[in-house]
């Protein structure tokens, strides 16, 4: 059984009540240590297709199913566990906590999970020193360059060794030398075979990063 | 928890001045209501106190008909002019079985019963007219609520059980005729030692010389067509309650044919006020309850606005949404509780500074005896305002989609 299994996934919004269907009929499947790009202008719903899969907007039709759950079953509670400990989520424009330190944006992953606060600071404190962030672990997010932001987020995605990486432009808002550096950090993890990564960029990722790329276009996916 | 508090915490040093500003609410309002509450409370207290004192204390005596009245049975003075049972102003009053008094004890409304002599002497050498009270010392009770007791004793002791030929009289009378404890009163053509002189104050009954019940008898006796046989002219009365006061009155008069009852004081209305007072303090509590709530779910609720997009990055990163909702409940109660604690201390210093102004007695006589639990219960209500506060900004912070939330920006 694949790590991520997506039916014929569709999703429509109302808008003052009339459907806006943004996609349909998606269909792909995820092993481990794969990464899949998926491509495609703005707008096409790439976005849209990764909150899906992370649970965090429900489908309007279609199954999705992760590690042998279904993802589109669970309740909302579950799709929280299932966040905290299974899919991790990186997001384009950062999503760091303005007021937290970067340690503290990054133990948050952890919290409310049982795991003492001296366990959360040491591994919160070794994967930002990992990621070169040592000497930066108590300096808010505006205190820290973009690229630095963009290692804090990655560092609270990977603090919990999730199976599967959801990245919605990694890329986008750093400069090349900057991007290079992100992905050196994400792909080892990738091709040991420890996390799958689905990316969705609009072009700025390098394709031949890729294991797959698959194309949004027109309401469908394109492998 | 500790990951909720340690939060909590967090956050409430990050954002100070909003902390601060609902801490500041929180104090503003505990402080009030403490300050308010033990005011009233200590109005409360003080009336209670005087309503107790005064409120709830009556006699009871039967009237005599001069015109007619008596039989061969009926003592009768020897000078009936200047002579005779009364009770003020002048009421001329027949005597009844002192045992009475057990009957009237047995009426649950009563608290307290004690059968008083009152008598009008005639001074044989300069002819004065004085009042004389027979009293029995081991009523303890029932003279301490009703008549005198050696806290009434301003000079001098009060009786024991067993002194005999001794009086104690009244400062007004004493201060009259310049009597010092020492002096001797001629009552009937004997002289008594007095052996104290009680305070000049308001009393269900009073008389200018008070004896011991035998030498009262003995006394009064004397100056009668017959000899007292354990009779008295009054009953001294205090009732199981302010409340009750007017049903005692009405049982006790029942029992003495053609009897009357008589409250020294309006008890009735003072009751009827002081119930007023309580809904006033009740209505004002409630009030400025509401009121400290709404302000207080007000900057819960504009917290909560602030951190949507905090709260939809927690969420999406598999934060529940009972940590949510928690979370904002834990810290709106860290607030009220703060606020609580340093308000209901801060109302207490100003309700202390405020009865010292007015000078109002905070002593044992007045004491405000539930300080600690009003204190308490005021810290308590503070804290589940906060809560309460906190409830719709934590179901709405709780409820935020994070995907349409961090779409948004």
């Amino acid at each position: 059984m694949s790590l991520l299994q997506v039916e014929n996934v569709a999703k429509s919004f109302f808008q003052r009540g009339n459907e806006l269907k943004i996609f349909s009929e998606v269909s792909f499947a995820v092993e481990p240590g794969e990464l899949l790009l998926i491509s495609g202008r703005s707008g096409t719903g790439k976005s849209t297709l990764l909150n899906l899969l992370g649970g965090l907007e429900p489908v309007s039709a279609g199954r999705i199913v992760f590690n042998g759950r279904v993802v589109t079953d669970l309740s909302m509670s579950e799709l929280a566990e299932l966040r905290a400990t299974g899919i991790g989520m990186i997001f384009q424009n950062f999503n760091l906590i303005p007021g937290w330190s970067a340690r503290e944006n990054v133990e948050a992953v952890l919290m409310h999970r049982g795991i003492s606060q001296t366990e959360r600071l040491q591994r919160s404190t070794a994967i930002l020193t990992e990621l070169g962030l040592g000497d930066r672990l108590h300096n808010l997010p505006a205190e820290l360059s973009v690229g630095q932001q963009q290692r804090v987020a990655i560092a609270r995605t990977l603090v919990n060794d999730p199976a599967m990486i959801l990245a919605d432009e990694p890329t986008g808002d750093v400069d090349p030398e900057t991007a290079d550096e992100i992905l050196h950090l994400l792909l080892p993890r990738i091709k040991s075979g420890r996390t799958a990564m689905i990316v969705a960029s609009h072009g700025l990722f390098n394709p031949a990063l890729a294991t797959r790329t698959a194309c949004l276009k027109d309401g469908k996916l394109h492998l | 928890m500790s990951d909720l508090l340690i939060c909590a915490l967090r956050e409430l040093k990050r954002r100070k001045l909003r902390t601060l500003a609902g801490l500041s609410g929180f104090f503003l309002g505990c402080m009030l209501i403490t300050a308010m509450v033990l005011m009233l409370q200590y109005d409360l207290q003080a009336k209670n106190a005087l309503v107790n004192y005064m409120g709830n204390k009556f006699l009871a005596y039967a009237p005599m008909n001069l015109i007619g009245a008596g039989d061969s049975q009926t003592a009768r003075p020897l000078d009936p002019v200047n002579e005779g049972f009364f009770t003020e102003p002048t009421v001329v009053t027949r005597l009844l079985p002192a045992n009475l008094a057990a009957s009237i004890a047995k009426i649950p409304e009563v608290g307290v019963v004690t059968p008083f002599l009152l008598y009008r002497f005639k001074n044989s050498q300069d002819g004065h007219v004085f009042s004389i009270g027979g009293i029995r010392p081991a009523d303890v009770r029932a003279l301490q609520a009703t008549l005198i007791s050696r806290h009434d004793i301003i000079s001098g002791v009060f009786f024991q059980q067993s002194d005999r030929n001794v009086v104690i009289v009244d400062k007004s009378y004493a201060d009259l005729w310049n009597l010092k404890v020492g002096s001797v009163v001629n009552i009937g053509d004997t002289l008594f030692p007095i052996i104290g002189i009680a305070g000049s104050h308001a009393r269900t009954a009073r008389a200018d010389v008070y004896m011991n019940w035998p030498d009262a008898e003995a006394a009064i006796s004397r100056r009668l067509n017959r000899p007292l046989h354990n009779e008295a002219n009054l009953f001294l009365i205090e009732a199981a309650g302010a409340e009750t006061v007017a049903v005692a009155m009405q049982k006790v008069q029942t029992l003495i044919e053609q009897g009357i009852t008589n409250s020294v004081v309006c008890s009735i209305p003072v009751v009827k006020f002081m119930g007023l007072s309580q809904n006033t303090v009740n209505a004002v509590l409630v009030i400025v309850a509401v009121l400290a709530v709404l302000f207080a779910a007000n900057a819960q609720w504009s917290a909560a606005s602030e951190r949507a997009h905090e709260v939809a990055i927690l969420k999406a990163i598999g934060w529940r949404d009972r940590s949510i909702f928690a979370q904002f409940i834990i810290e709106s109660l860290l607030i009220s509780l703060a606020g609580g604690v340093f308000g209901a201390g801060a109302g207490y210093a100003v309700f202390r500074s405020i009865a010292r102004v007015m000078g109002a007695r905070i002593d044992a006589a007045y004491q405000v005896v539930d300080v600690p639990v009003t204190l308490a219960m005021l810290i308590v209500a503070t804290a589940l305002a906060g809560i309460i506060a906190g409830l719709v900004p934590a179901v709405r912070a709780a409820a935020t989609r994070p995907a349409e939330v961090l779409r948004d920006l």
